[in-house]
Formats: C-alpha cells, sequence, structure tokens
C-alpha cells in the first residue's frame, strides 16, 4: 500500500505528522506533506489509515 | 460481556473502534446525547459557519461503520448517572444498563455567562445545532459581538468577518487568547484581528446582555478607563471556555476534579476509564492535565480502548501510558495557527525568526514545552519532534536560530 498526498489540497495542517510520524512530513520549502517512504509497512497502515481520517482537507489517500 | 461508551465523540467513537482492533468480541454499547451522526467539531466554528461545509461533510469517518464493528448505538440516550458498586448505568430513557467496562467520554460544554438569559440571537457554540443556528442567525446579521477571545471566539469573528459580517470581540482580561498563552502573545492576535477589521476590546466586561421581546439588542459593558458605551447587536456569541461533563458522576464514587480523575493509563476505577474533554489524567511528562483537543480526544478514545481490552481479558502486563505531545490548530483570517505541546506555567518563551508567519518558543524550568507558529507548518512539525524527547530550551532555540 501507498500513501499519497494530494499537494493541491494539502494546506500544511501537519496532523498526518502527529498521527504517523514514520510516514509523513513537512517540507521545509513548500510547507506542505510530504511521504517518507515508498510503500506504507503493514504495520504501520492502522496510522496512515488515521491520518486520511485526520486530515482536516481530505488531502490523503491510502492506495494499492 | 458489554463495554459502554458515554459519549458519542471524536473519542468515544475512536474507542468503539479500537475495542474492535484490540480484539475484544462481546457487545458494545455506544450513547450519546445528542441525535445526529456522530460529527467532527472543530469545523463548527470555522468552514461549517461559513459555509463550505455542510453536515454531511463533518460526520466522523468511522461513524458509517458503527454497523459493520457491531456496535449498538443509541441516539440522542446518554447516561444520566452510575452506580459503581452494581456496575450499573441510569439512562435518560428511565432505563438502566449493567456493564463491565466504562469508557467515560462525555465531553465538556460552553461555559455560560453568570445569570445569561435566554433569547433569540444569542448563542454558545458548543454542537452542531448551535453551529447551523448561529449560521442562520450570522447571516442576516448587521453586527456580531462575541464575548471571550479564546479560540473559539476569534475564531466566529473571523468566520463573520469572512461573510462580510461586522464583528466586535470583548474580552475581560489585558489581551486576547491569554488562558491559553499568557498575555504576552496576545498583541498578534490583537493586530491580526484588527488587520482585518474586528474591533477587539480587552478590559471589558459584560454586564448585561439586552433582551427585547425575546430577542437580544445588545450588551451593556464596564470599561476601566475606557469606553463603557453599550453595543448595539443582533447575535452575540458566548466564548468563555468549556467545563467537562460531570454532573452525571457527582455520586458515583469516582473522583472529580475538574474532570474525571485518571491515572497514566486513563483509568479512573476498575474496568472504567475516561477519554477526551472529561479526562484529567496523570501525563508522564507534565502532571495532571485536562486537554480539549480534537487530537488528544481521538488519541485517549484509542488508548483507553485498547487497556481496557486487556483489563478485561485479564491480561498482565503492560498498559500505554497516555503521554502524547497535545497539538491543535485554527484558522483565523486565512492563518493557520498550529501549536504543539503544552505551556501553562512556561518561564520562557522565544520569539523565532519566521520569515513567512510568526513562530515562538515556550520552555518551563529549562525545558522545552511548546511551540506555536503562524504559517509555518514545517516548524511546528520539526519542533514536535524535538519535544518528543527531552530537550533543553536553550539548546532548541540555538538549533532555530541555525535554521536546524
Amino acid at each position: 500500500m501507498r500513501a499519497v498526498v494530494d499537494l493541491n489540497v494539502c494546506q500544511g495542517y501537519a496532523n498526518c505528522v502527529i498521527e504517523a510520524s514514520q510516514i509523513f512530513d513537512i517540507d521545509e520549502d513548500t510547507d506542505k506533506a510530504v511521504v517518507l517512504v515508498d510503500a506504507v509497512p503493514d504495520e504501520a497502515l492502522d496510522d496512515v489509515r488515521r491520518a486520511v481520517a485526520a486530515c482536516p482537507v481530505s488531502a490523503i489517500a491510502l492506495e494499492e | 460481556m458489554r463495554v459502554v461508551v458515554a459519549g458519542a465523540s471524536v473519542a468515544g467513537v475512536a474507542a468503539c473502534a479500537a475495542l474492535r482492533g484490540a480484539g475484544y468480541d462481546g457487545g458494545v454499547v455506544l450513547l450519546g446525547d445528542e441525535s445526529h451522526v456522530p460529527y467532527d467539531r472543530p469545523p463548527l466554528s470555522k468552514q461549517l459557519l461559513c459555509g463550505t461545509l455542510n453536515v454531511d461533510d463533518i460526520v466522523l469517518p468511522a461513524a458509517p461503520r458503527l454497523g459493520e464493528l457491531d456496535v449498538d448505538w443509541r441516539a440522542g440516550i446518554g447516561a444520566r448517572g452510575l452506580d459503581l458498586a452494581s456496575r450499573t448505568l441510569s439512562l435518560d430513557d428511565g432505563t438502566r444498563l449493567g456493564f463491565d467496562g466504562l469508557i467515560i467520554a462525555t465531553g465538556s460544554r460552553a461555559r455560560r455567562l453568570p445569570d445569561q438569559p435566554v433569547a433569540e440571537g444569542l448563542f454558545v457554540l458548543r454542537t452542531l445545532d448551535d453551529a447551523l443556528a448561529l449560521r442562520a442567525a450570522v447571516s442576516r446579521a448587521a453586527h456580531v459581538v462575541v464575548v471571550g477571545a479564546g479560540f473559539i471566539g476569534l475564531e466566529v469573528a473571523s468566520s463573520a468577518r469572512s461573510l462580510g459580517v461586522r464583528a466586535t470581540v470583548l474580552e475581560t482580561a489585558g489581551a486576547p487568547m491569554t488562558r491559553a498563552l499568557g498575555p504576552e502573545l496576545g498583541g498578534w492576535f490583537s493586530e491580526l484581528h484588527a488587520d482585518h477589521d474586528v474591533d477587539i476590546r480587552c478590559g471589558v466586561t459584560v454586564r448585561r446582555v439586552r433582551v427585547e421581546d425575546g430577542r437580544v439588542t445588545g450588551v451593556e459593558i464596564s470599561h476601566a478607563g475606557g469606553d463603557a458605551r453599550p453595543l448595539d447587536a443582533d447575535v452575540v456569541v458566548v466564548g468563555v471556555g468549556a467545563a467537562p461533563c460531570t454532573a452525571w458522576l457527582r455520586d458515583s464514587g469516582l473522583g472529580i476534579d475538574d474532570g474525571v480523575v485518571c491515572d497514566a493509563t486513563l483509568k479512573a476505577a476498575s474496568g472504567v476509564y475516561a477519554a477526551g474533554d472529561v479526562a484529567r489524567w496523570h501525563h508522564p511528562g507534565y502532571g495532571s492535565i485536562r486537554v480539549e483537543h480534537w487530537t488528544t480526544a481521538g488519541y485517549h478514545g484509542r488508548t483507553a480502548a485498547s487497556n481496557l481490552a486487556a483489563e478485561l481479558d485479564g491480561r498482565r502486563g503492560e498498559r500505554l501510558e497516555a503521554d502524547e505531545i497535545p497539538y491543535f490548530w485554527s484558522d483565523q483570517h486565512e492563518t493557520k495557527i498550529q501549536m504543539a505541546g503544552w505551556v501553562p506555567g512556561y518561564d520562557q518563551v522565544e520569539v523565532l525568526p519566521a520569515p513567512k508567519g510568526r513562530a515562538v518558543l515556550f520552555g518551563r524550568r529549562g525545558r522545552l514545552v511548546g511551540v506555536m507558529a503562524w504559517n509555518q507548518p514545517a516548524l511546528v512539525a520539526r519542533q514536535r519532534r524535538a519535544m518528543a524527547s527531552p530537550t533543553s530550551f536553550e539548546a532548541a532555540v540555538a538549533a532555530a536560530g541555525d535554521g536546524r
């Protein structure tokens, strides 16, 4: 599974970093979310699902 | 086996999902005194009030899955009393409900002014019904007066201005946001709101809300050394903080002290946990605290559920301690305000260079304990990571100065 951030939608709320700091960070230049890994490890799937739900602007998706 | 979750809130719904996630397969009953499908509160003072989001947009993502999770959600029925000895709740509908495990997630309610009347046009903002009624009133209003310059009040003022409505904020303290941030940083908020034509008046006490024919018409104020003329208003919003919903637990035997008193694992008594706004718990890093943030509510719900499931299962050993670093955000006049940490009692503060906005670090007894930034999300994320392990305030300030 991959975590995908729609950068046109992301506003840098950073809720994803709170829920899954091993998967997301905020880029210093753009102030938008970046995904730190190519594939989400199984043990982090629940954290990423929470990040998807926690994003105030629904910018994150978990895709096959 | 039955677990009852009292409160169909962010914390309560998160707890239901986490109970199943932890492998608990007994009965789950979710009580809530509102009849709406469980929803998110942060948008109530922001996008919902401005009309950019509607009711359907703010349903909690887990809410449609309650059936699938085999959760018995009793819409519109709250808990009214708890008898710990018999492990029984009394409910709004007059029935009683026994439990093996209980998660208390009844949240908080909006505080009101002393002797606050009931009148058309006079609001507090806590529930979806409050927000929908306020939205309708603001859309017809000429002047909105907000009592209290805390986050809710300032967000309401910002939303009113974005709808083109005149807004005035009255605050008893000498500056906005003093309860959360202390007096020094209030000037930032005064300036931001003044720049967007919000009339912010500090040092002002509301003496009386004027009501004529059941409708609010304005407020009478006292203002030491300042303009104390009454203000006309067709909408008055009281935003003077929240109080935990613990009245129903008064005779329960649980410890109540501005919240349900819990240990670090959110446990209040054998098989009884609290989560979210209503919980006063022992945070391993900060001591006894109560936090009203959205992220804390979800985190508490999951932590309490995991610990309760382990207790009911008779599992010994590790329980999760609720040691998360509190975090919240606010949107005011297109400015994104983010804050991480726990700053009450801070004794050091350092304003950082922040080319895109504003930023400040907070220290207490030599340790970094908080960060607030405006339009600087990466800085907040970086400082929050730094706070995850003990970091000296001096080192944090020096590192920030180096751009690290």
